[in-house]
């Protein structure tokens, strides 16, 4: 399986792949993009089978990219690893087709909670 | 409590949530008595992000730049000796997204988070037109001093 982690910060691609391979995801390929139009481009070589992404970022923010994929027909699964954790926003993110919403800052049992039952339905 | 004193025990949880579980550091708060001015000029660092909607203002975060390349070595697992600036700028970046991203989160709605911004330099002063401080929290942390501060702009700008 691949796993897309997008975020602008790359100190904080660096901590959410830490926690991949914490929270015992590390047998999968894991990729790095640095906001949504790179993500993009990604996926376009080689589909993803999650993306974990953050809200804020530069050039293409992540509930853009996650419109943008699914206008496209694409239905990647999808979860947002971001400072903002307000109930609108997890509506909005919802609305739009996320599978789960973590906050900043996280455990190695919030990644396990949040993406053992996405990667194996 | 007062407003200030409920800030200050907000961000008090949340830069010691951020430190502890993100970074594997603890910060500890400090009493404003029991801060250590430094009688030398240090090079320092402030990370800042800016909120506007219902709310107005920003959350910056401060330290020296030894600090700040512990908090990169940190999040980098990498030697602090040989931490590039490029990541020492992009971790205090993303310190301040977290402080503050998660401060937004206690604040009536609809507010939106900016992206961050850092300065670095010795002796300086930053000031954001129409701002006045809310509150400013210290905390020790692997024996240095780093602050939180919340500015509020009344007018909403």
């Amino acid at each position: 399986m691949k796993i897309l982690v997008v975020d602008d910060s790359k100190a904080m691609r660096m901590i959410v792949m830490r926690t991949l391979r914490q929270a015992g995801f590390g047998e999968h390929t894991i990729e790095e993009a640095g906001n949504g139009i790179e993500a993009l481009k990604n996926i376009e070589q080689k589909p993803a089978d999650l993306i974990l992404c953050d809200w804020n970022m530069p050039e293409m923010n992540g509930i853009d990219l996650l419109k943008k994929l699914r206008e496209t027909g694409n239905g990647v699964k999808f979860g947002f690893v971001t400072s903002e954790g307000n109930p609108e926003m997890r509506q909005i993110a919802m609305d739009a087709g996320a599978a789960f919403l973590i906050t900043k800052p996280f455990t190695v049992d919030a990644f396990q909670g949040a993406l053992q039952p996405v990667l194996t339905s | 409590m007062t407003t200030a004193q409920t800030v200050e025990h907000d961000i008090t949880q949340i830069t010691e949530n951020v430190f502890s579980s993100m970074l594997g550091l603890e910060a500890k708060r400090r009493e404003a008595s029991a801060e250590a001015g430094s009688s030398t000029p240090e090079m320092m660092l402030t990370s800042l992000v800016q909120i506007t909607g219902a709310w107005c203002g920003a959350v910056t975060f401060d330290c020296s730049r030894e600090m700040a390349k512990r908090i990169a070595s940190a999040m980098f697992g990498s030697d602090p000796a040989s931490v590039p600036d490029s990541e020492i700028c992009d971790a205090l970046g993303e310190v301040a997204n977290m402080v503050g991203g998660a401060y937004k989160s206690m604040l009536p709605t609809p507010v939106n988070l900016s992206l961050p911004s850092v300065t670095e330099g010795v002796g300086y002063r930053m000031f954001i037109p129409g701002s006045r401080m809310l509150a400013r929290t210290s905390f020790e942390c692997s024996g240095e001093t780093i602050s939180v501060t919340v500015l509020t702009r009344d007018d909403k700008g």
